[in-house]
């Protein structure tokens, strides 16, 4: 390699020192930790979804019986009545053994003798165009049947509210971790340029502008932060791979079900971490470079 | 070229803040150096030479007064134009200031690579250059393992590489031979003649006598021409 090819090469800074490896690792912990928080973001995302889709599909009717109808009779006629408007998918009454096998864990055996159980109906509604529940309740009505209805409207809500603080929540924490790294490398530039004084003097005697230093260290903090946020990401990706693996972890799964597509998140951290990096080290440079 | 008007400079000490003008080591300093010229500038240790030269080369602010360089009136804030200038300037350090993790050639196109030059363009005039001042062999050497004598011509050779129109050199023959020392000397004389404004500070007597170069020198924080006890207002 010729003497010149050798000079463009460098980024003019000496190699790097103990303290680089020491910001490596840091800055390499801090981005594992930020594309955890997304990969747990996109997970708990898509757990909330499921829960809300498979709440919209269904509705509870509880029918209550009228003159000399009985609960279970009710309940049927009800059920022939719901299947019949349209965005219902299926209708059917719950047996009085289903309610009760449905209750047991609860109430146990010696109460529910005497226990007189609601008499519902499950619907299940057609997910591309659901019936409203104004419709079905007209349906019953005109059949002059007396029922409730309920469309879980109370829990959607809550399942909804808590997936948006959930992904408050991760962006809050990534956001908290990416300007932690911002912080780290703020502080190693203002480091590096006290450590290299000298040499940033000689530069500028040379003739080189603020910008010009400030490169140098943009170059090599970005450099620096594509390597650690590339680390950081695989071993994200590792952790997320090793729980979809990994038998034992089904509840973990039904709680955060991770999905190979999540994988995609972790592109952009070697990018994420470079521009975080070069951003910081560069506005640090300049500053400092301002006020010598 | 270089203009000085009324400058003066003092440091911060026990007692003064720096801007009294009694404790002033510069003072009073009016005077040009035209384009084109040449001189020494010499004086006891601790004249203020260095600080001198540090106004022109904007590494010290002056305390009072004005200085323009090239026509243009320096204002220390403008760090923009703090660059612009020392692009132009090749400066000698006494010290060498020297880039450790660096190799000769590296150290010498430093100014061409800060310019963005093409390491591809400039390759042949450095090494060219590096020959001049007797460094052909050691183009990849390490400053470290350079002798007082190598770094000092690394140090020259890096000041002209961009061939500059105004040579500032401090003590530039202070850790070389005497025949390596009249070559230098040659060198500096052959780029002054190519058009560039020389200053070199010094104490060597021998080498102003061999160059029959003006002189300038500064007693008691005032600048003087050699033998005349009045204060220089247009060097030349």
């Amino acid at each position: 390699m010729t003497a010149g090819k050798r000079l463009r090469r460098r980024d003019l800074l000496p190699d790097q020192d103990t303290r680089e490896v020491s910001l490596h690792y840091v800055i390499a912990v801090l981005f594992f930790l930020a594309a955890l928080s997304a990969l747990i973001a996109l997970a708990s995302n898509r757990a909330a979804s499921g829960w809300s889709r498979e709440i919209r599909a269904e509705v509870t009717v509880q029918v209550r019986p009228t003159g000399l109808e009985s609960g279970s009779v009710a309940a049927a006629r009800a059920a022939e009545v719901l299947a019949g408007v349209p965005g219902v998918k299926e209708a059917a009454a719950i047996e009085p053994a289903r309610a009760k096998a449905l209750i047991k864990p609860w109430l146990g055996d010696a109460v529910l003798e005497d226990l007189p159980l609601p008499n519902l109906v499950e619907v299940r509604l057609d997910e591309a165009k659901p019936a409203k529940a104004a419709a079905l309740s007209e349906a019953l009505s005109e059949k002059e049947i007396d029922a409730t209805i309920d469309d879980h409207s109370t829990w959607l809500q809550d399942i909804e509210t808590s997936a948006l603080i959930i992904r408050l929540i991760s962006l809050g924490i990534f956001l908290l971790i990416a300007s932690a790294a911002a912080a780290v490398v703020g502080f190693a530039t203002r480091a590096g340029l006290m450590a290299r004084a000298n040499m940033v003097e000689v530069l500028s005697l040379c003739g080189a502008t603020d910008s010009f230093i400030a490169g140098r260290f943009q170059f090599r903090f970005a450099r620096m932060a594509a390597i650690s946020g590339l680390l950081g990401g695989v071993a994200a990706g590792l952790v997320m791979v090793v729980i979809k693996f990994t038998g034992s972890s089904q509840s973990l799964l039904l709680a955060l079900p991770f999905s190979w597509l999540d994988l995609v998140v972790l592109l952009p951290c070697p990018l994420l971490a470079a521009l975080i990096a070069a951003g910081t080290a560069r506005i640090v440079t300049l500053k400092m470079l301002g006020k010598s | 070229m270089v203009v000085f008007r009324d400058v003066g400079v003092g440091y911060e000490g026990a007692g003064h803040t720096g801007h009294d003008p009694e404790h002033y080591i510069l003072k009073d300093l009016n005077f040009t150096l035209s384009s084109g010229s040449f001189h020494f500038l010499t004086g006891p240790s601790g004249a203020g030479k260095t600080s001198l030269l540090r106004l022109i080369y904007q590494a010290q602010k002056p305390s009072v007064g004005e200085i323009s360089l090239f026509g243009e009136r320096l204002n220390p804030s403008d760090r923009k134009q703090t660059a612009e200038m020392r692009r132009r300037i090749g400066i000698v350090f006494q010290d060498f200031r020297l880039l450790e993790h660096l190799d000769v050639f590296d150290n010498a196109a430093l100014p061409l690579f800060v310019r963005g030059e093409d390491p591809r363009r400039f390759e042949a005039d450095v090494i060219e250059l590096l020959t001049w001042v007797g460094l052909k062999t050691r183009l990849h050497a390490m400053p470290d393992v350079l002798s007082g004598g190598e770094k000092q011509r690394l140090a020259i050779a890096r000041a002209v590489i961009n061939r500059p129109t105004l040579i500032l050199a401090d003590e530039p023959t202070g850790n070389i031979d005497h025949a390596m020392g009249l070559r230098i000397m040659r060198l500096f004389i052959e780029l002054n003649r190519l058009g560039a404004t020389v200053l070199i500070a010094t104490h060597d007597e021998a080498l102003i006598r061999a160059s029959g170069m003006p002189v300038l020198e500064l007693r008691d924080g005032r600048l003087f021409r050699r033998d005349l006890t009045q204060t220089v207002r247009g060097a030349t």
